[in-house]
């Protein structure tokens, strides 16, 4: 029956080339959609290792020179802080670059003695970030005091996957990182301190890409425009007012601007999301056509057919085997589709052209894909083979 | 082979009087089919009562439209009579389901019409497996079936044409060769002689003598053609849906 259903389905190449060309472009559209909602998912059920709540980002402007501060600015920025620590809702006080659901990033690319290719997300930031952020320290320590004394090297604190990207299995605390420059050294290499369980900048929806710390000094002079506020549990929205105010007061030339990273949060993770949505609502839109022409296709075949309808009922066929029949033609037909849609598929997990979806993804979203595309031909099929089970044979063979 | 059972067909005697024992192949009582539409209601038959005996070659004969694809039809079981009892083999199977009268067109009964009504997507042997697929038997064991059934009509030379490169005669066979591969015990033929000339047409009836007189197949054959009926056992005539002798 089978070899029937696809020598059949062969023969009347021309009629089901319009099917299978629709089916192929759909398999093809349902892949792309479904591969990026699981890879969405994926995204979404992976560590933060950043906690959000209670946290307040002041975003300043500085009305000066980018990336470096004066002395006297960097003097001013140390009283802004200390005035924030001074409040009694205040738990910490954090300085760094970029903050947490910015969508701001900064990546590093380097090359491993191997030859594969790393590339990471990075940040610069005081010793209290991690109490601010509750983030989680699994070997080795975050950034501190002794750090001061640090000579010959930078320390670096970055997370579990970056150190298995880079030194797979072996302990990273105290290997450098990143490429030495080749004429010597001008600049201190980067030296592992410490290991995160996670850290993904801008939460759920990020990319799952490896992170490095770098230690941003209060005395330095090296510019920050982020200071990240612990506040007390309970603390009202009309703190942030407050506490712009207090700033305010501090450096009078500054500009402040507060905002809890909850919000800011929301906001990145729609950022994310509306697009999701339209990709989602154009391909059910576009799905909803591909069914309404397959419906009618597959209509106009079985009106156009009945003699071999009927026929198929004279030489035995009960209403069951004619349904089977219908549905199964457009299986076949599907076949064809998911099988030239595999090659092109197939192609993504070998080629991997976005470094950060893994193989896996691809072939969850391509197994969902191939169950959806069959589900809708076989949805589709579903009021036609009807039709045709209502065939009656006498009348669908009389001679004219 | 074909011109030789048509010969040997002219020669046996017409009229086979008694019936065989056993039960007979097809029995109608009281069978009526109207057919209605929209505002007009045809009476297609009415009060028939036929016998057919096993193994009886059978002709129906007749004015067009008097009926007699109509009875064909209610005696293939492809179509439910109005009112009446149909009977195949001695079982009352007017009250089957659609699934049991589908098993036995399947098993029990072949059919040949006038226009042939091959699947032309599909090679020779393709459509003469066709009513095997309705059972449950190999691939390979449906096309040993197809190729013999083939062979009986002389078509082993043309088992991967398709339809629409042979004749008329040889498209016909090609259904006979479809009507006879499950082996059924009883043959329908609505005027399969009716599209062909009349050398094309004898060979079809020698055929189907054959099947008949080798085979022991029944068979029932709706003919205008006054010459062909003659060479079977018994004539039904029908006229506005009754047998009028
Ligand atoms: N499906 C149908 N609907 C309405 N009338 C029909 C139908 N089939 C047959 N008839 C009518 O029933 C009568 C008998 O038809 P039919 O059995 O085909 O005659 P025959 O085969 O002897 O030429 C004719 O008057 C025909 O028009
Ligand atoms: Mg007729």
């Amino acid at each position: 029956m089978i070899r029937h259903l696809f020598v059949l389905v062969w023969n009347r190449k021309r009629t089901n080339a319009l099917l299978a060309a629709e089916l192929f472009v759909s398999f093809l559209v349902l892949f792309g959609v479904v591969t990026t909602a699981v890879y969405t998912a994926r995204k979404w059920s992976l560590p933060v290792g950043v906690v959000y709540r209670d946290v307040i980002d002041v975003e300043i402007d500085t009305q000066g020179e980018r990336r470096k501060f004066t002395p006297a600015d960097s003097e001013l920025f140390r009283q802004v802080a200390a005035a924030a620590r001074a409040l009694p809702e205040v738990e910490g006080v954090a300085a760094g670059n970029p903050a947490p659901f910015t969508q701001s990033s900064w990546r590093t690319d380097f090359r491993l003695e191997n030859g594969r290719q790393v590339r990471y997300a990075a940040g610069a930031v005081t010793d209290e970030w991690a109490d601010v952020l509750s983030l989680q320290v699994t070997r080795g320590r975050f950034f501190s005091r002794e750090d001061d004394a640090a000579k010959g090297f930078r320390p670096m604190v970055i997370t579990e996957q970056l150190a298995h990207e880079v030194f797979g299995d072996a302990d990273p605390i105290g290997k450098e990182l990143g490429e030495r420059a080749p004429d010597g050294s001008e600049e201190e290499p980067y030296k592992v301190v410490g290991v995160l369980a996670a850290y993904r900048q801008n939460g759920e929806l990020d990319e799952p890409i490896g992170y490095g710390l770098q230690r941003l000094r209060w005395d330095g002079e090296r510019s920050t425009d982020h200071m990240l506020v612990r506040v007390r549990p309970g603390t009202t929205a009309a703190f942030e007012e407050r506490l712009v105010k207090t700033l305010q007061n501090v450096a009078k030339d500054w500009a402040f601007r507060a905002q809890p990273l909850s919000a800011s949060r929301e906001v990145t993770n729609r950022l994310y999301v509306v697009p999701l949505i339209l990709l989602g609502g154009i391909a059910g839109f576009f799905a909803l056509m591909v069914a309404l022409g397959l419906i009618g296709v597959l209509w106009q075949n079985v009106t156009q057919r009945t003699r071999e309808i009927g026929l198929r009922r004279a030489k035995g066929a009960a209403a069951a085997n004619v349904r089977r029949q219908v549905i199964g033609e457009i299986a076949a037909v599907t076949t064809f589709a998911v099988g030239l849609g595999s090659v092109f598929a197939l192609q993504l997990p070998i080629l991997a052209p976005f470094d950060f979806v893994s193989g896996g993804t691809y072939l969850v979203g391509y197994a969902i894909s191939v169950v959806l595309v069959y589900a809708l031909a076989f949805v589709c099929a579903l009021y036609p083979a009807h039709l045709a089970t209502r065939v009656a044979p006498a009348e669908a063979l009389r001679y004219e | 082979m074909n011109l030789a059972t048509a010969l040997k067909a002219q020669e046996t005697p017409r009229i086979v009087a008694a019936a065989p024992a056993g039960p007979p192949a097809i029995s109608l009582r009281g069978v009526e089919k109207v057919y209605r539409t929209d505002r007009i209601e045809t009476v297609a038959l009415q009060s028939l009562n036929l016998e057919v005996g096993s193994g009886e070659f059978l002709s129906i004969m007749g004015p067009s439209g008097c009926g007699k694809s109509t009875l064909l039809n209610v005696m293939g079981l492809l179509d439910r009579p109005s009112n009446g009892e149909v009977s195949l083999g001695g079982r009352v199977v007017s009250s089957y389901r659609d699934k049991d009268l589908a098993a036995l067109r399947n098993k029990e009964i072949g059919f040949v019409f006038q226009s042939f009504h091959l699947i032309n997507d599909l090679t020779v042997v393709d459509n003469v497996e066709l009513p095997l697929l309705y059972r449950t038997m190999s691939g390979r064991e449906r096309r040993r079936l197809a190729l013999e059934a083939l062979d009986r009509v002389s078509l082993s030379s043309r088992v991967h044409h398709f339809p629409t490169q042979l004749s008329g005669g040889q498209q016909q066979r090609v259904a006979v060769a479809r009507a006879i591969v499950g082996k059924p015990r009883l043959l329908l033929a609505d005027e399969p002689t009716g599209n062909l000339d009349s050398a094309m047409g004898d060979e079809i009836i020698g055929i189907l003598t054959e099947l008949n007189e080798r085979d022991g197949a029944t068979v029932v054959m709706v003919t205008h053609d006054e010459r062909q009926a003659a060479k079977t056992q018994r004539i039904v005539r029908l006229f506005d849906g009754r047998q009028v002798h």
